[in-house]
């Protein structure tokens, strides 16, 4: 039987939801270690200098500005997650597919088998009247697949237009052809079908056709207030 | 005779860099690999060469159980401590039961990574 899209909401997002959650609290804990360690060096410096070694002034401006780096990593971190929280604020409403693919982009960023990932910039953005949320886990977990699948040293390139009033049309290619297995799993197409996404492979490519306005979707979601 | 008491395999390159200069300072010297592969391409060449290895859970190129996995097959008898900021329990005991004699959480102090290196020198009982 499928799963109500409720069903998806609830138990797709709250994997999602942790497995994003985990990513980030790994990248902070990073960018902790690193500022731990350079804290630490900069007390190593201040105790050898009181024994009479001469201070490096160098040294402690590359201190300084890691220091710095980091913590600007961590707001910028800290920024992704605040967005992400507030992707369930609104079950439907229309959405940016730019804002989303950037943000997809940025959070699987985290992962460590993520690959160096281009999004098209000259593209014109275009909203769906969709989830936000729905919409940013298929193409996360579809991320996900892809990094996992395509060669070490292979990047993505992700581009997007309006294929025709109904449909936006979003396109990731990689350079390295690849032999899918098991994609898309049971879960991404549960997740594709409740967005009226239709996703099709080649072996350097993935093409994913998405409803603009998901009526559907719409009334399972917000009992038809929307 | 070990060349060098410490092989940090990492992706956090600023952060490996930065701990192999505190140990330095330590009269501890280090090498650095930031990844899976390369990690497993020094212990290749140079068997027994380290005194003790620090190795990260998450590397873009494999999951950090392949390297240990690999290292072991390698060099059985060297100690392999997981680093990670991530790991969960399940990473865990399988690290544990690939060969891993701790699993410790990041971030964590130049004093107990000085106490793991004189362990694995039997300088302390």
């Amino acid at each position: 039987m499928k799963p109500t899209t409720i069903d998806l909401v609830n138990r797709q997002g709250l994997q999602f939801f942790g497995s994003v959650n985990a990513s980030i609290s790994h990248e902070l804990k990073n960018i902790f270690a690193i500022i731990s360690e350079t804290a630490g060096f900069l007390n190593d410096l201040t105790q050898l200098s009181k024994q009479g070694k001469k201070l490096e002034l160098s040294l402690l401006e590359n201190c300084s500005n890691s220091i710095a780096e980091e913590i600007e990593r961590g707001f910028d971190t800290i920024r992704q997650m605040n967005q992400f929280a507030h992707s369930v604020d609104d079950p439907v409403k229309a959405t940016s597919i730019a804002d989303t693919l950037v943000l997809a982009v940025k959070l699987t960023g985290f992962l460590s088998y993520a690959k160096k990932t281009h999004i098209d910039d000259a593209a014109k953005d275009i909203t769906v009247l969709t989830s936000p949320f729905l919409l940013q886990n298929l193409i996360y977990r579809t991320l996900c697949a892809l990094y996992k699948s395509v060669d070490t040293k292979d990047a993505l390139k992700i581009t997007f237009h309006e294929k025709n009033t109904d449909t936006v049309f979003l396109k990731f290619s990689w350079n390295t052809p690849l032999a899918w297995k098991d994609f898309p799993d049971r879960e991404i197409s549960d997740m594709a079908d409740a967005l009226k996404a239709e996703i099709s492979i080649t072996d350097n490519t993935l093409d994913m056709a998405v409803a603009r306005d998901n009526d559907t979707l719409s009334a399972a979601l917000t009992g038809g207030k929307q | 005779m070990k060349q060098i008491d410490i092989l940090i395999i990492d992706d956090e390159i600023k952060f490996a860099d930065m701990l192999s200069r505190r140990l330095s300072l330590r009269a501890i010297t280090c090498r650095a690999c930031y990844d899976g592969q390369s990690g497993i391409q020094w212990v290749k060449k140079n068997p027994g060469a380290a005194a003790l290895i620090l190795l990260d859970l998450k590397l873009p190129d494999m999951y950090g159980t392949q390297v240990l996995a690999h290292i072991k097959q390698i060099d059985p008898g060297i100690p392999v401590f997981i680093i990670t900021g991530h790991g969960t329990r399940e990473d865990e005991k399988e690290c544990l039961a690939l060969g891993a004699v701790e699993f410790i959480h990041k971030p964590v102090s130049i004093e107990k990574i000085t106490t793991l290196l004189n362990h694995a020198r039997g300088e302390v009982q």
